[in-house]
């Protein structure tokens, strides 16, 4: 059994995620999906799941889109203010590696199965392209299935190269659509995602050079 | 004073742009909190149509297929939105006749031309005061020389009678880079289209000017944690739409 223990950064645990490429250091294996958080005792857990592997049900109206980067202790995430209004991202700043430095993010409430919920909440750009996939789906199907929620399966894994590497995006279908759960209900595994974190003020954005100098006024 | 203490300098600022200079001019207390503090405020879904729809124009006055940048604009639309509402909904679905339109109406230039290593051609021109200068600088959407003539493509719910002032001064911009050519601006609805080219550049320039020289002098003199501390505030503003919550974090209300 499995309890909500607090926050990270204002979401409710437990945490959901899609290991692209696994953690050898603790025993993640690659393209699975890892469910994190703390048992009844308090103690934390890390560990394999089977997710979307028999279907699970996602609370739309708990979508929230954003930015993340990583931070010390957890990852920074600043998240738009609705799903119609998108942020920029907060800085072109680039990783040594190439890679954006902020990285597309979600969050949203998933029910599991057998009344547990998670919170899928991410900035891995593998993750992140398989729910933009599933997200086309949900946009088809949404007008036609008014107040459900849908009810998503894992039917596979797709391998997309990058330029220093590989990444695996999982491939999400919607089976069908569904009431709500009573674990999604109010009451049950409401998200709260609270306030965002008070933090320093970035430094203005880095702002390219100028080489053009063709007229005064 | 040197130019190591003018305002611009002292803040890391090395550039300005129309739209710098229009937020400075129209909405102070956002211009400080997006260009002092680097915090953007966020983008709805009107805006990134208008740059969808001038991607697949471009793709199809290149020869591209309109079907295919059709696809292209949709994906890149929806990758920003991807759980469609009322707001999104209704921007996506203008994506495609703005297209059609905006082709239709500029197919007869033949194809623009972009430097080698960009999509867009920069310019730039340079604001000069007593003790301080600073670039203003801008990007061409679509650059015909044949004809003359520099189009900005603007997509909109409506078309306007006269181009805005904001829309004017950024057309100064451009047409004092670009000397001897046209520039003109092609505002793109879902029903027609419309080629302007209001404003008299050379006024328009002095006028920005003295906005430009009262910038300077304000971050001349503070510091920008006093800017946000003075700073006047309009929460009813325009530019704060969709990003309520952020000035409330920002200035407290």
């Amino acid at each position: 059994m499995l309890i909500d223990t607090g926050s990270t950064g204002g979401s409710t645990g437990p945490w959901l995620a899609w290991s692209s490429n696994g953690s050898a250091m603790k025993e993640i294996k690659a393209k699975s999906w890892v469910l994190r958080g703390k048992d009844t005792s308090g103690s934390k857990f890390e560990n394999n799941v089977p997710a979307f592997e028999a279907g699970a049900i996602i609370d739309l109206d708990s979508l929230k889109l954003g930015w993340e980067r990583e931070g010390i202790d957890r990852p920074e995430r600043r998240w738009n203010p609705s799903l119609s209004q998108a942020m920029p991202r907060p800085s072109d700043e680039k990783k040594p590696s190439g890679g954006y430095v902020w990285t597309n993010a979600l969050s949203v409430r998933v029910a599991l199965g057998k009344g547990e919920t998670a919170t899928w909440e991410q900035g891995q750009w593998a993750a992140y392209e398989g729910f933009r996939r599933l997200a086309a789906q949900i946009n088809q199907q949404a007008g036609d299935n008014p107040n459900k929620l849908p009810m998503v399966k894992q039917s596979g894994v797709e391998t997309i190269k990058l330029g220093n590497g590989a990444a695996n995006v999982p491939i999400l279908e919607i089976v069908k659509w569904v009431d709500r759960p009573d674990s999604l209900k109010d009451g049950g595994t409401q998200i709260d995602m609270g306030a965002p974190a008070p933090s320093a003020a970035p430094a203005p954005a880095p702002q390219p050079s100028v080489e053009l100098d063709d007229a005064e006024f | 004073m040197n130019k190591a203490t003018d305002g611009f300098t002292k803040h890391g600022i090395d550039h300005l742009s129309a739209s710098n200079i229009n937020l400075w001019s129209n909405a102070p207390d956002v211009w400080v909190m997006q260009y002092l503090y680097g915090i953007r405020t966020p983008m709805g879904p009107a805006p990134w149509r208008g740059i969808c729809v001038e991607d697949a124009v471009v793709q199809c006055l290149m020869g591209g297929k309109l079907t295919e940048a059709l696809d292209k604009a949709h994906e890149k639309f929806n990758s920003r939105f991807m759980i469609a509402d009322e707001a999104t909904s209704r921007e996506a679905a203008r994506i495609a006749p703005m297209v059609e339109i905006a082709v239709e109406e500029l197919k007869g230039y033949g194809k623009p031309e972009f430097p080698e290593d960009s999509h867009q051609e920069k310019i730039s021109i340079t604001a000069r005061g007593e003790d301080w200068s600073i670039p203003v600088i801008g990007y061409l959407d679509l650059v015909f020389p044949d004809h003359g003539v520099v189009i900005d493509l603007k997509t909109t719910g409506r078309i306007p009678s006269t181009m805005s002032p904001e829309h004017q001064l950024q057309r100064a911009i451009y047409a004092k880079a670009k000397g001897n050519m046209a520039v003109k601006f092609l505002y793109v609805s879902e029903k027609k289209a419309s080629l302007l080219e209001d404003g008299d550049p050379t006024e328009l320039l002095q006028q920005s000017k003295v906005q430009i020289t009262r910038m300077e002098r304000f971050l001349r003199t503070l510091d920008k944690d006093q800017a946000k501390a003075i700073i006047p505030l309009q929460p009813s503003s325009f530019y704060w739409k969709g990003a309520e919550d952020l000035r409330k974090e920002f200035y407290g209300m």
